[in-house]
């Protein structure tokens, strides 16, 4: 686009800003602390600060959630490293290398490399992001309201499909959030489901969606589960062994092709919708496995298997980006909120996105790039204070987690009926996660919806109410095609995990 | 209280496609289109509760399926999966967070936030009981400052508060 050129100077404006530099440096700090807590995951993060950004303009908020972003997946490899405990899902597979290194005196060295790794992973992802985003954002601005509806379909497909073990009961827990977005008024003067309750006639508010659905069901479960859970006291000594620690210039040799391999699965993988950190540092580790030179060593205490999760991990968060901003398909609970700030302060996620507000898109940009350069002082500057931070036992993080959800929700309107919704949400979301009931399909289904809802009006409008019109037209037709197949491939997938799980289950 | 994830699943799963029959009923009771071609407002929810609905149709005879193979392969119920689901912790939490929200007018955030914290650290600390009274009243007080500071005198969220004004305030 050739606007973007025009834009850069406002961008630099947007995020050299000192509210916005504030904004990334709590953020970047926050999401350090967060991650490391052990067991809390980057989308939870997020969505307890959720309800910091709406005191801030849209640039500062979507930067302030991506830097919590980036640093809550830093900081989930401190307790993976330290104490054996991933403080995200996405830094179980750092434990494997990172603690070994830990118990050989290499804990500082291990916490380097996964820093640096995070760093380039982000900054690698973000010059993709740009590129990819923008080549998408051109193809999507051809579509018209019939193929970004087919388009939103697709996107529902991927969600029910890949998150969850089943996808039958991921379509359902889709179904379910789509059905959420209908309450309260239609948009056409007429209201739905809201049975005459006054809460509802304004629709259920994302923040509710949001909070209850990502931190509330992990709320319960660190109050709930606190007799079970088992504190590991013991902390690496970060002290001393200087030379020991240092990160020589033939480990970066040895790091070069990990860093430039898997800054690419993560970047693809953030792409993909409803794969996420997890997958990607899981991928990553196994294809490191296959092309490391020293593939023999892996899992007894090396720093390419450190580093290949890491960079991957923290590369997923550009990528994740570029269908979420480029398509508004969110590709994880994490990217339904970064989504759901910007429709909170009245931007639409989307191709229109890249072309009227190409400033907010490079202020993005440069914003990631600044970001990482942040987590990079922060992280190394505080290399010795994160580790007591993982330390925290997890039976007291419980109840700061529900009183910050009740204010922060409480902060969203002043209006007490939102804590409710909340609480009602939590409670659905803490017994459906016990079913094996996904529920980052319903805040994804719930941030689509409007979406979908909006653009299959327009083109049943222009097709003069003929559904059939709009689907198949040549470009909607191939959507839903590749959408029916991506269905299909789920069901396939599943059909076959259980058959060998059975299979080993007899054996 | 434990039950079979199979049973709890065809339950909840049951219960859900009851709720979204009776709601694809109540549809009927939105305003009808207004503009030729316009969907009007029941189209979409009503394309939601079916596609909802089949999909509890499949989860419904999957596990009804798979219970009439167990019946005639002769397996018994007992190797299947369990769920837990600690309601009395689950009854005790929620009824702090509505004990905080009754409460919240009449002794203010503040007394509130401070109570709130307490009931729940007090049982989460290990050791004696006196170090533990200590523990959690001084992280309780702590968490209550932070939060007035942060929530209502920095982003001036307007809670019912009763006892800082006096003694904080910027």
């Amino acid at each position: 686009m050739e606007s973007l050129g025009a834009n850069i100077i406002p961008a630099l404006g947007l995020v050299f800003g000192p509210m916005t530099l504030v904004a990334l440096f709590g953020g970047v700090i926050l999401g350090i602390i967060l991650g490391a807590l052990p067991g809390f995951g980057s989308s939870q993060s997020l969505a307890l600060l959720f309800p910091i950004t709406f005191v801030m303009s849209a640039p500062d908020a979507i930067l302030f959630c991506v830097a919590v972003y980036s640093a809550a997946e830093y900081g989930g490899s401190i307790p993976a490293i330290l104490i054996r405990t991933p403080g995200t899902p996405a830094g179980a597979v750092t434990v494997l290398d990172g603690y070994e290194m830990t118990r050989r005196g290499l804990a500082l060295k291990a916490l380097k490399v996964s820093l640096f790794s995070g760093v380039i992973g982000g900054l690698t992802s973000t010059i993709i992001f740009i590129i990819t985003g923008v080549a998408l954002a051109q193809v999507a601005l051809m579509f018209g309201p019939g193929e970004m509806f087919a388009l939103g379909i697709f996107g529902l497909s991927i969600i029910g499909t890949f998150f969850g073990k089943d996808p039958a009961k991921g379509f359902l827990a889709t179904g379910i959030g789509l059905l959420l977005t209908t309450i309260g008024s239609s948009g056409f003067g007429g209201l739905r489901f809201t049975f005459e309750i006054g809460a509802l006639m304004d629709g259920l508010p994302l923040v509710v969606i949001v909070i209850g659905l990502l931190a509330g069901p992990e709320a319960f479960r660190l109050l709930v589960d606190h007799r079970k859970t088992v504190e590991k006291r013991d902390l690496a000594d970060l002290s001393g062994q200087r030379e020991k620690n240092r990160i020589t210039k033939e480990d970066i040799k040895r790091l070069i092709p990990t860093w430039i391999r898997n800054s690419l699965i993560g970047t693809a993988i953030g792409i993909v919708p409803g794969a996420g950190a997890s997958v990607g540092s899981l991928i990553a580790y196994n294809e490191e496995k296959r092309w490391c030179k020293r593939s023999h060593l892996m899992g007894t205490g090396i720093i390419e298997g450190v580093a290949a999760p890491e960079t991957a991990n923290n590369a997923v968060v550009a990528g994740t980006l570029v269908p979420s901003l480029a398509l508004g398909i969110p590709g994880s609970g994490t990217a339904a909120i970064l989504i759901g700030v910007l429709i909170t302060k009245g931007i639409v996620p989307g191709p229109m996105l890249f072309k009227e507000s190409t400033s907010l898109v490079l202020a993005i940009f440069i914003g990631l790039i600044v970001c990482n350069f942040m987590l990079l002082a922060v992280g190394l500057g505080g290399m010795r204070i994160w580790g007591p931070i993982a330390r925290v036992p997890r039976r007291i993080i419980g109840p700061f987690v529900m009183i910050m959800i009740l204010i922060g929700t409480y902060a969203y309107a002043n209006y007490w009926a939102h804590v409710v919704m909340v609480l009602i949400m939590a409670a659905m979301a803490y017994y459906f996660e016990k079913l094996d009931i996904p529920t980052v399909p319903i805040v994804l289904a719930f941030v689509m919806g409007p979406i979908v809802e909006g653009n299959l009006n327009k083109a049943l409008t222009i097709h003069a109410g003929d559904l059939w019109g709009v689907i198949t037209r040549p470009i909607a037709l191939s959507i839903m095609v590749l959408a029916l197949v991506t269905a299909v491939y789920g069901f396939w997938r599943s059909y076959k995990t259980n058959r060998e799980d059975e299979g080993s289950l007899k054996e | 209280m434990t039950v079979k994830s199979k049973s709890a699943d065809l339950v909840t799963v049951l219960l859900i496609a009851a709720g979204l029959i009776y709601l694809f009923f109540y549809t009927y009771t939105f305003s009808p289109s207004i503009l030729k071609g316009y969907p009007g407002d029941a189209f979409f929810p009503r394309l939601i509760l079916g596609f909802t609905l089949i999909w509890c149709a499949v989860l419904i005879l999957r596990l009804i399926k798979e219970r009439i193979a167990n019946r005639v392969q002769g397996i018994s119920g007992d190797s299947e999966p369990m769920v837990t689901v600690e309601w009395i912790p689950f009854a005790i939490c929620i009824g702090f967070v509505l004990a905080f929200l009754l409460l919240l007018p009449v002794i203010g955030f503040e007394l509130c936030t401070f109570f709130f914290m307490f009931g729940l650290l007090v049982t989460r600390w290990h050791g004696e009981i006196k170090a533990r009274l200590i523990k959690a009243a001084a992280l309780s007080a702590f968490t209550s400052v932070f939060f007035y500071v942060t929530f209502v005198l920095l982003l001036n969220v307007s809670f019912p508060v009763k006892l800082f004004p006096a003694f904080i305030s910027f």
